[in-house]
């Protein structure tokens, strides 16, 4: 009787493993975001470096920061990017804010929104210039002449109005790119060949964490500067500015899931093996 | 100066491609004996899944990938090859086909190559232009349309060569979870590529995708590109060799290159 | 009608990719003014083209899900009425106030954005199913593969690299030396694949586009 129970038992949790596993993986991200932990988050090298970056960019250099998050992207991307952000709007340096994916000026304005802007003045500091569409040929076309990819910003107002445009004619220009990178359609490869090559100028990538490997090439290279990788990145950066935000606050979640994942893979293993050696 | 140098250096290896290629092309339209490209096992498999959604009575889906052709165009256009492949089977075979599509401007392409194969079947009646659907231009758009139809359909074959992100796991999963059998590919670019190896019964890696039309059509100029391809991969690994064993040993002539 | 058969053929495409391809290789060589502004103007076709093809996009979509409402395709129809519903009401509201209007700023947080990152989320459910199914020591690469993939994990879980920094270590490593020679030698294989297919397309020899 108890073995039949036994067989019962184990047919039943057999059926329904995907379902008992994504029950245990929601309340491994929710319950740490519900009831904080606080567990340690040590700073990467990774990270480190680009914070070491922005923090010795010359005072009045112009920041070219190109946004390419999608909104499915801005989970994993809006820590980061808002961090980084924040941390250049804390520096004697002028930013233009410029979108090649669809997705990315309504983003880019919600980041702006959320970040504490230190008497920085729109049209003089800062300018949001908005979206172009084309991808690949719009970089290209941005990057040759930027007065005839964006006739007027986001907002509309014209580029003659914006004193922080009139001596920007072409991607030169700028000092040093920041570029948010979460989606195939405007890969780094693109900036890389259409503004860091020919242009000569710096590129600092803040990435997702599946995007990465293929970006570490270029960062041996030095192709690439730095390179923020994924929602624990933008964690540390976040730290780093010492203005802890939505990446800190996903970081237990970030530790309590991946143990799960981890023990899911070594029990699959483990009942794998087991199956494979019974005797029958 | 170091610009100069770079352009130039630039030029030449260029240069030294395009006449390997040219000099292939040219041997394989005299005659010449034509190379053989080695089994490449999820491209003889589609004729098994065509083969298995028949029996099935059930459709066989191929995703042109998230790339458009302004943007990414050469995996599209590899996707779009082996479309063709796929469409001539069905057309043969009987077997419904269903294409999605992410981007509008694939629309029109896909839709010629469909018919194009019907009409060469023998078949332009069986050819419905329903079978290509355009999804939606957003990403995560695109996968929920596509799992859905997959699910709703009950696909038994699930063709997913082209450039993927991360939806590639969602679209190989859903897949999974309907018993299709499914033939990934992708050029290995993001670090997706893992997902389709991991969940498709077979996969096509890097470069083995820009063989793909050479390999099904069995044309001696494409083949001839291949093995121009692989000359000229062998030429880069010699020179990688070459300049690390400079760079270990001659510091001063690195110094030098470096002005 | 030799001039309607000349137009139908596929040698006026061929011929466009051929030109614009050389302008565009010629600038990048010998960027002289008169190529430049040629290329520069080829760039704005590009964008007004692409800028077109969402218009496409929309287009299509309406007319393949009215035809879904007209002939009430089963399980279907109620969802083509809603997707037209909603394309019809960003359209509305972004042509007549804005994007920057804070109605169409509330349904692109409040709806697209949401439903956006739950399609997003899903992933990891199937991560954790894939995981529990698929990857198991079948082979001795299986088992380094799911080796590398712990590390990966461990590097990525600060509450774990805060106790074993070796781990971090290690599984930096495996990001910066196998991961960037794998990288390395696909970029370039892949970069030599990509110019030698656009040699065939620009040779003629690859029709895909051309529905061929």
């Amino acid at each position: 009787m108890t073995m039949k129970k036994n067989t019962v038992l184990k047919d039943w949790l057999r059926a329904r493993a995907t379902i008992i596993l994504q029950i245990f993986l929601c309340l491994s991200v929710a319950l740490p975001i519900i009831k904080p932990i606080g567990l340690p988050v040590p700073i990467s090298t990774y990270t480190k470096g680009v914070y070491e970056i922005v923090e010795s960019i010359e005072p009045g250099s112009i920041v070219l920061f190109t946004n390419d998050v999608s909104a499915g992207g801005w989970g994993e991307m809006a820590s980061p990017t808002i961090a980084v952000m924040q941390h250049l709007f804390r520096r004697p340096v002028k930013i233009v804010f410029v979108d090649f994916f669809e997705d990315s000026p309504i983003l880019t304005e919600i980041a702006l929104n959320k970040v504490d802007k230190d008497d920085k003045v729109y049209g003089v500091d800062y300018v949001h210039l908005g979206f172009i569409p084309g991808y690949e040929m719009a970089i290209a076309m941005f990057a040759k002449s930027i007065w005839t990819a964006f006739p007027a910003d986001y907002h509309g107002t014209a580029l003659n109005e914006l004193p922080l445009m009139a001596n920007l004619k072409d991607a030169s220009d700028f000092d040093i790119q920041i570029e948010t990178q979460t989606v195939p359609a405007v890969p780094t490869s693109f900036m890389l060949q259409h503004i860091h090559s020919p242009y000569n100028v710096p590129l600092v990538v803040l990435s997702t964490a599946v995007s990465s490997p293929g970006l570490m090439p270029y960062l041996a290279s030095g192709d690439i500067s730095g390179i923020t990788i994924g929602v624990k990145g933008g964690a540390e950066y976040e730290i780093l500015i010492k203005t802890p935000g939505s990446g800190a606050a996903t970081m237990d979640a970030m530790s309590t899931s991946h143990l799960l994942l981890i023990t899911v893979l070594i029990i699959g293993n483990v009942f794998y093996f087991i199956k494979k050696y019974r005797r029958p | 100066m170091h610009c100069l140098v770079e352009r130039i250096a630039q030029v030449m290896m260029l240069a030294i491609f395009v006449f390997v290629i040219l000099y292939k092309f040219i041997k394989a339209t005299s005659g010449a004996p034509v190379p053989t490209i080695r089994a490449l096992p999820p491209l003889d498999a589609i004729k098994e899944a065509i083969g298995r959604a028949v029996e099935m009575g059930r459709p066989v889906h191929h995703s042109m990938g998230m790339s458009q052709l302004t943007s990414g165009a050469s995996e599209t256009l590899v996707s779009a090859a082996v479309l063709e492949y796929v469409a001539g089977l069905t057309a043969n075979t009987g077997a419904d086909l269903i294409v999605t599509i992410r981007h509008p401007e694939v629309l029109p392409v896909a839709q010629e190559i469909v018919r194009v194969a019907y009409v060469k079947a023998g078949k332009p009646e069986a050819y419905k232009p329903s079978m290509i659907r355009y999804l939606s231009s957003t990403q995560w758009s695109y996968v929920a349309g596509a799992m859905g139809i997959m699910q709703r359909e009950k696909v038994a074959a699930n063709i997913l060569i082209g450039s993927f992100a991360a939806e590639s796991i969602l679209l190989s999963e859903a897949g999974n979870r309907i018993g299709a059998m499914q033939i990934g590919g992708g050029s290995g670019f993001g670090g997706n590529l893992a997902f389709l190896a991991v969940c498709c019964d077979y996969c096509l890696y890097a470069d083995e995708m820009y063989a793909a039309r050479a390999y099904l059509t069995k044309d001696p100029i494409q083949i001839a590109g291949i093995s121009a391809q692989d000359i000229y991969k062998l030429f880069v690994l010699g020179l990688l060799i070459i300049g690390l064993l400079l760079y270990r040993y001659t510091d001063w002539l690195y110094k030098i290159l470096s002005i | 009608m030799m001039y309607l058969a000349f137009i139908k053929s596929k040698q006026i495409p061929l011929a466009i990719t051929v030109i614009i391809t050389i302008f565009m290789l010629l600038e990048y060589y010998y960027p002289e003014p008169i190529v430049k502004n040629i290329s520069k103007d080829i760039r704005d076709w590009s964008v007004i083209i692409a800028a077109f093809a969402l218009g496409l996009g929309a287009a299509n979509l309406l007319r393949v899900h009215s035809q879904n409402i007209q002939r009430r395709t089963k399980d279907i129809w109620p969802f083509s009425i809603l997707l037209i519903f909603t394309l019809l009401l960003f359209f509305g509201i972004g042509v007549i106030f804005g994007i920057e209007h804070p109605a169409y700023n509330w349904l692109y947080v409040n709806g697209y954005l949401i439903l956006y990152s739950a399609v997003f989320s899903l992933i990891s459910f199937y991560v954790i199913t894939s995981f529990y199914r698929a990857m198991s020591v079948r082979s001795l690469e299986s088992g380094l593969l799911i080796v590398c993939a712990i590390f990966s994990m461990f590097r990525n879980t600060p509450a774990v690299i805060s106790i074993f920094p070796y781990l971090d270590t290690i599984g930096s490593w495996l990001l910066d030396v196998p991961n960037a020679g794998v990288e390395r030698a696909a970029i370039i294989t892949t970069a030599i694949g990509v110019i030698a297919f656009s040699l065939r397309v620009l040779l003629g020899r690859e029709r895909a586009q051309l529905g061929e």
